[in-house]
C-alpha cells in the first residue's frame, strides 16, 4: 500500500509521518501541517495534540522528560536524525516521523 | 539440591546411537552460568580447528541457562555449531521448547556424529530414542511439525528443519513449532547430521531457591519493561505483535535500509506497517511467559494469488527487505517470501542478500539471462523474488547456485561480482548500512558469530537525562547518539557485547534487556540469585559475559579469524550512500575503531588474539597454551 504525500499549494507546511502506535491515536499515516505559528518540535506537538488528544502527553510527558517512551525523527533534505530537544527549530519542507 | 540448573547434559550420539546424560559441572555453572557461555566451553574443548564443519566431529548444542523454565526464562533456547564459515553458529529462538528441555530435566542437549539415514530424536522426560524419520525427510518445517505431534501426541513440542536444511542450503535455520526460528546456520549441519526434528515433552519444574526474591525481581523488572510504566524505552510500545516491522517507515526515512542491495538508504515508499497490522495479521502469537505482551503474529493472507497462506510473522526482515529487493511494498509477497523461507527452513537474511546481489549483478550486466536460465531478475518484481526463493529452497537452476549463499555465489559466478557482496566474515550482514551508524560498523565487524545485530541489540543509547546522577557507566552516554564519529563508540560496543552475553548465558529475551535494565545489572542480578541462591556480585555477574565474549573470541582465533576478518562489506567501507548524503565509512574510521576497541578489551592490537594476561584475568587459562602458538 504506497500512500503519497498530500499536495500543499501555496502554504509552507512541514510533513509529519506517524508510525504504530501512533498511527492508531491519529487514524492516518502521513500529513501535511501548516507551519504558520510553529517554530519548534514542541509547537508542532501541541498543534497535534489540538487535533489528537493525548500526543503531547505521549510525547511530552507531564515530569519534562522528552521521549521516555516515543521516538522523534526529523529529515531534511537527504539527512536524518533523532531529535532529543524539544526546543529543535523546523523548517518547511522538514519530514518528521513521530514513533 | 539444585536450583534454576537441572544440572544434566543429554548426549545423543547419532552414529552409534547412543544416549548418555551426564552431570553438568558446578563449576561451569559459576564461571558461564548457561547458553552461549557452556555451549563454548563444550565447543572449545570437543571441536577443535581439526574438526570440519560438515565431518561427523561437529557438534550441535541445544542450550538453557538457570532462568529457562521460570518465566524470565521467555522460552529462549539458544543452538551453537562451528558454522560451515568456521566460526561459532549459534543463535536463539523462543517458543516452549527450551522450558520442555528443562522440564524433561536437561540443561543441555548435545547432538554427536551424524546418522547414516534420516533420524528423529524423542525426549519424553527420562526417555530418550532415537527413531527412524525417513518417514519425514522432504516434508517442510509445518508438515513435519504437524505429522510428529499427531504421531506423537500434541504435548510434544518440536524443533525441525526443511528441506532447504537437508540439501543444505547456506545458512539454514532451526524452527521450533513452525514458528520460531532462529541459528542461522545450524539447520544446515542438522541437516547435515540427518536429523530431522528433536521431539520433546517434560513434566518436571524448575527449583526457585528464594520465591519470594525472584517475585520482588521480577515485578520490578515488568515495571520497568511496562508499556505504561517504564522509562527510557521506546520500543516497548512499537514492538509489541508488530516487532521491528513497527519501525520499516521510520528505518526509510532515516535511511536505513540496505536499498537495492546497499546502492541507497532508502526507496520511495516502504511497505506500510498500518497496512501489515489492519490487513493481514490476525491474532497475536506469543511465547512461553512472554511479557511483551507478544512478539509476533499469526497472518493470513485473505486475497489475491497468494490467498490462503498463513504463518507467524515476528521478524522484521521481509519487511526490511523490500528496500533491498528495489522497493516492493505488497505485504502479500513479502509474507509469501516469509512462508516460502519458514517452510523450507531457509534464513531470510541469506535469500534476501542472495537475491539482491544477484539483482545488482544483473542490473550491472555482470549476470545475464545466460546464467539465470532464462530468467530476467529486475528490481522490485515481486514474481520473481518469489520463484527465486522457491528455486533456492529446491536447489534448482540458478537457484543452485544461490543456494550456496552470496559469497559462495560469487565465487561461483566471478567477474567482480564479489565487489557487490553484503558479507561479513562470510555470511549476509543484517542491520542498518554502515554508514548511517559507526557503533553499528563496529558491532557488525567484530561479531565472533558473524553479522548478527540480536548479539548486541538495541545500538541506540539509553535518554541520558533518566540516567541517575551518581552513575557510573564506562561509556559516554552521549556517544550512541552521535553515530557519525569512530569516537568512543569501542567503549559502548564492549559494553553492550558484554550484557548481551550475560543476557544470552541467563537466558533471557533480548527484547526484555532494554530501558532501566540496560544499564542498571542489579535488576538481572537480583533475579539470577533468587533463582539459583547463588551470592554473586554485580562485578562476578558483569565478568561472565566478558568470559563469554573472550571464550569465544579464543574459538574464533584458534579458527584462524584476525584482524582482517573484523571488517565490514567493501561498499560500505569505499562507497558514499549518495541519496542520504553519507560518505564511506573509510578504513581509518575502521581502524580507529578497533584499535581502541581490541585495546578495552585487552586484546593484541595487531591481530585480535586476547593476551595472556586478559585470559588469566578471566580464569581461561585453559585456552592460553593453543593460542600461544598463534601469535
Amino acid at each position: 500500500m504506497c500512500v503519497m504525500w498530500p499536495t500543499t499549494s501555496g502554504k509552507k507546511y512541514v510533513y509529519v509521518n506517524y508510525v504504530f502506535p501512533v498511527a492508531t491515536m491519529t487514524g492516518k499515516e502521513r500529513e501535511a501541517i501548516n507551519l504558520e505559528g510553529i517554530e519548534t518540535i514542541s509547537d508542532l506537538i501541541s498543534r497535534l495534540d489540538e487535533k489528537y488528544t493525548g500526543i503531547k502527553d505521549l510525547f511530552m510527558p507531564p515530569d519534562d522528560i522528552f521521549n521516555v517512551r516515543t521516538g522523534i525523527t526529523l529529515r531534511r533534505g537527504q539527512r536524518a536524525r533523532g531529535i532529543g530537544d524539544p526546543g529543535e527549530k523546523i523548517e518547511e519542507g522538514d519530514i518528521i516521523t513521530l514513533w | 539440591m539444585l536450583y534454576g540448573w537441572k544440572g544434566k547434559i543429554l548426549r545423543v550420539d547419532l552414529a552409534d546411537k547412543k544416549v548418555v546424560k551426564q552431570d553438568l559441572p558446578e563449576e561451569w555453572m559459576k564461571k558461564y552460568m548457561g547458553g552461549r557461555g557452556i555451549m563454548t566451553k563444550i565447543m572449545w574443548d570437543e571441536v577443535g580447528p581439526e574438526v570440519d564443519p560438515f565431518s561427523p566431529g561437529n557438534k550441535l548444542i541445544f542450550g538453557t541457562g538457570p532462568l529457562e523454565g521460570t518465566p524470565l526464562g521467555q522460552g529462549r533456547i539458544s543452538i551453537q555449531t562451528k558454522h560451515p564459515k568456521k566460526f561459532i553458529g549459534e543463535g536463539g529462538a523462543a517458543g516452549f521448547w527450551a522450558p520442555n528441555l528443562k522440564f524433561a530435566g536437561y540443561d543441555f542437549l548435545v547432538i554427536e556424529q551424524k546418522s547414516n539415514t534420516p533420524v528423529y530424536i524423542l525426549i519424553d522426560d527420562d526417555k530418550v530414542e532415537i527413531r527412524d524419520a525417513i518417514h519425514l525427510w522432504g516434508k517442510d518445517n509445518h508438515e513435519t511439525d504437524k505429522l510428529l505431534r499427531q504421531e506423537l501426541g500434541q504435548e510434544f513440542v518440536t524443533s525441525t528443519i526443511g528441506p532447504a536444511n537437508e540439501k543444505l542450503v547456506a545458512n539454514s535455520k532451526v524452527f521450533f513449532e513452525a514458528s520460531y526460528c532462529g541459528c542461522r546456520g545450524c539447520g544446515e549441519i542438522m541437516g547435515d547430521k540427518k536429523l530431522k526434528a528433536v521431539a520433546v515433552h517434560g513434566t518436571g519444574g524448575v527449583k526457585i531457591k528464594d520465591p519470594e526474591g525472584y517475585l520482588r525481581a521480577y515485578r520490578r523488572l515488568l515495571k520497568c519493561s511496562s508499556i505504561s510504566e517504564g522509562r527510557g524505552e521506546p520500543t516497548n510500545l512499537t514492538h509489541t505483535i508488530l516487532m521491528s516491522n513497527s519501525l520499516i517507515r521510520n528505518f526509510n526515512e532515516m535511511g536505513w535500509f540496505h536499498a537495492y542491495n546497499g546502492q541507497r538508504g532508502r526507496v520511495e515508499n516502504a511497505p506500510s506497517e498500518m497496512d501489515l497490522l489492519e490487513n493481514y495479521l490476525v491474532k497475536p502469537s506469543t511465547s512461553f511467559c512472554c511479557t511483551s505482551p507478544s512478539c509476533g503474529a499469526r497472518y493470513l493472507v485473505k486475497e489475491g494469488k497468494y490467498a490462503g497462506i498463513e504463518g507467524v510473522q515476528r521478524e522484521g526482515s521481509p519487511g526490511y527487505g523490500a528496500s533491498t529487493l528495489g522497493g516492493l511494498t505488497s505485504w502479500s509477497t513479502l509474507l509469501k517470501f516469509k512462508h516460502l523461507c519458514d517452510r523450507y527452513g531457509m534464513d531470510t537474511l541469506m535469500v534476501l542478500y542472495t537475491v539482491s546481489w544477484a539483482m545488482e549483478c544483473y542490473q550491472r550486466g555482470i549476470i545475464t539471462k545466460e546464467d539465470t536460465d532464462g530468467i530476467e531478475i529486475k528490481w522490485g518484481d515481486d514474481d520473481i523474488v518469489v520463484k527465486l526463493t522457491e528455486m533456492i529452497g529446491r536447489r534448482e537452476g540458478f537457484g543452485d547456485i544461490l543456494a550456496n549463499g552470496a559469497q559462495k555465489a560469487a565465487e561461483i559466478i566471478g567477474r567482480g561480482s564479489e565487489n557487490y557482496l553484503l558479507t561479513i566474515k562470510g555470511r549476509e550482514i543484517d542491520e542498518q548500512p554502515k554508514q548511517a551508524s559507526y557503533q553499528t560498523t563496529l558491532f557488525e565487524a567484530v561479531c565472533e558469530g558473524g553479522p548478527d545485530h540480536t548479539r548486541w541489540f538495541p545500538a541506540y543509547g539509553t535518554n541520558p537525562k533518566l540516567l541517575p546522577k551518581d552513575l557510573s557507566l564506562p561509556y559516554d552516554p552521549l556517544t550512541p547518539f552521535n553515530p557519525l564519529s569512530p569516537e568512543g563508540k569501542a567503549a559502548f560496543v564492549k559494553y553492550r557485547y558484554d550484557r548481551g552475553a550475560l543476557i544470552e548465558d541467563l537466558p533471557t529475551c533480548m527484547a526484555m534487556h532494554k530501558g532501566e535494565s540496560l544499564w542498571d545489572i542489579t535488576y538481572w542480578l537480583d533475579i539470577y540469585n533468587a533463582t539459583t541462591g547463588a551470592d554473586c556480585t554485580a562485578e562476578e555477574f558483569v565478568k561472565i559475559g566478558e568470559r563469554t565474549v573472550n571464550l569465544e573470541r579464543a574459538y574464533i582465533v584458534r579458527e584462524g579469524f584476525r584482524r582482517e576478518d573484523d571488517t565490514i562489506p567493501r561498499r560500505m567501507l569505499e562507497e558514499p550512500l549518495i541519496d542520504i548524503g553519507l560518505p564511506p565509512v573509510g578504513q581509518n574510521n575502521l581502524d580507529i575503531m578497533l584499535d581502541e576497541y581490541y585495546t578495552l578489551r585487552g586484546w593484541d592490537v595487531k591481530t585480535a588474539i586476547p593476551t595472556e594476561e586478559k585470559l588469566r584475568e578471566l580464569d581461561l587459562d585453559f585456552t592460553i597454551d593453543d593460542l600461544k602458538q598463534l601469535r
